[in-house]
């Protein structure tokens, strides 16, 4: 690889990956007190936008899902719409413990957990975890999506780990 | 917050006769329970004497007994505006059954609906329809016999109507 005369060579894979990370589009979507930790997060002192990180008003527009508090499971149907709504590739983020398993909820209107109606890609446990939290998933995401395969010839998209 | 006095509480006593009885007074938190048949004159009563103008209906709850009958007793937290005094009015609940009060208090409206869907209590003179859970819900969360984990995980129940 290298840079000649305006030329560069790489992998198709590894430019798409590189597109993918570089402008992961988030939902604005919360349901609870975690959602304040993103506003955080976002806002500009910590600044989602340097990573690219951008939100957007409509899970059509999306390709990540930052789960942001307590799943009630009258809400339940209506993420799941959202999620089928976005377009692939997407991804799931679950920020707290509350989208991690429920929390303290454990009760009869409350949902265990996002990963019940949504693949979930990196959890982020705390309660609520501080926007540096915010900032280790995002990594995280950005090293797995690094290491996805989008293009296999003869095979489907594989989804790694 | 200031209660009704002894002497308005004699004004009951004399207007309803043994229909209302006066319970134990708890840090000076005066209550009386009444007769389910008597209820709608009595409600209408404080409301438009002039001596109690209790034109406020702060919160409608039950309680539940299990084992006793009837097994619910409906509570009614009233205070006058003007008057500036409080009354706390329970009323047992026979065949799970009570006259609505949504005549004389708008509050009314929402609070009995919830306590019909947490409770089970049937609000008699008005459409019933539960507030929060979905119409299918078979069960009433706030009894003392309800599990809090929930009897069941019915997801498709939960879908919106």
């Amino acid at each position: 690889m290298g840079v000649r005369e305006g030329v560069f060579l790489t992998k198709l894979e590894e430019l798409i990956n590189w597109g993918r990370k570089g402008s992961l589009w988030p939902l604005a979507f919360a349901t609870a007190c975690c959602g304040i930790e993103m506003m955080a997060a976002a806002a500009s002192r910590y600044d989602f936008d340097r990573f690219g990180v951008i939100f957007r008003n409509t899970p059509r527009q999306c390709d990540l899902l930052i789960m942001c508090g307590t799943i009630s499971r009258k809400m339940a149907p209506i993420i799941k719409r959202l999620w089928e709504q976005m377009p692939d590739p997407k991804w799931a983020i679950a920020i707290g413990s509350c989208a991690i398993s429920g929390n303290i909820f454990q009760t009869y209107s409350t949902l265990r957990g996002l990963d019940c109606i949504v693949p979930v890609d990196v959890y982020v446990p705390g309660c609520a975890p501080k926007p540096e939290a915010f900032y280790e998933a995002l990594i995280l995401l950005k090293k797995k999506i690094k290491r996805d395969r989008p293009i296999i010839v003869g095979g489907e998209e594989e989804c790694s780990t | 917050m200031l209660y009704v006095k002894k002497e308005l509480l004699q004004v009951l006593k004399k207007e309803f006769k043994d229909r209302v009885r006066e319970l134990p007074v708890f840090r000076g938190e005066s209550t009386v329970e009444v007769d389910k048949e008597i209820l709608l004159p009595f409600m209408g009563f404080l409301k438009h004497d002039e001596r109690f103008k209790m034109d406020m209906l702060v919160d409608l709850t039950a309680v539940d007994y299990p084992g006793r009958k009837p097994r619910f007793v409906v509570v009614y937290h009233l205070r006058s505006i003007p008057l500036k005094h409080n009354l706390r009015v329970k009323c047992w609940a026979e065949n799970d059954e009570v006259p609505t009060v949504i005549e004389l208090w708008r509050a009314a409206d929402w609070l009995e609906r919830e306590v019909y869907e947490m409770f089970g209590v049937r609000f008699t003179g008005r459409e019933l329809r539960k507030l929060l859970l979905p119409q299918k819900y078979p069960y009433y969360p706030l009894r003392k016999d309800f599990p809090l984990e929930g009897k069941e995980t019915p997801c498709e129940v939960w879908d919106w109507e």
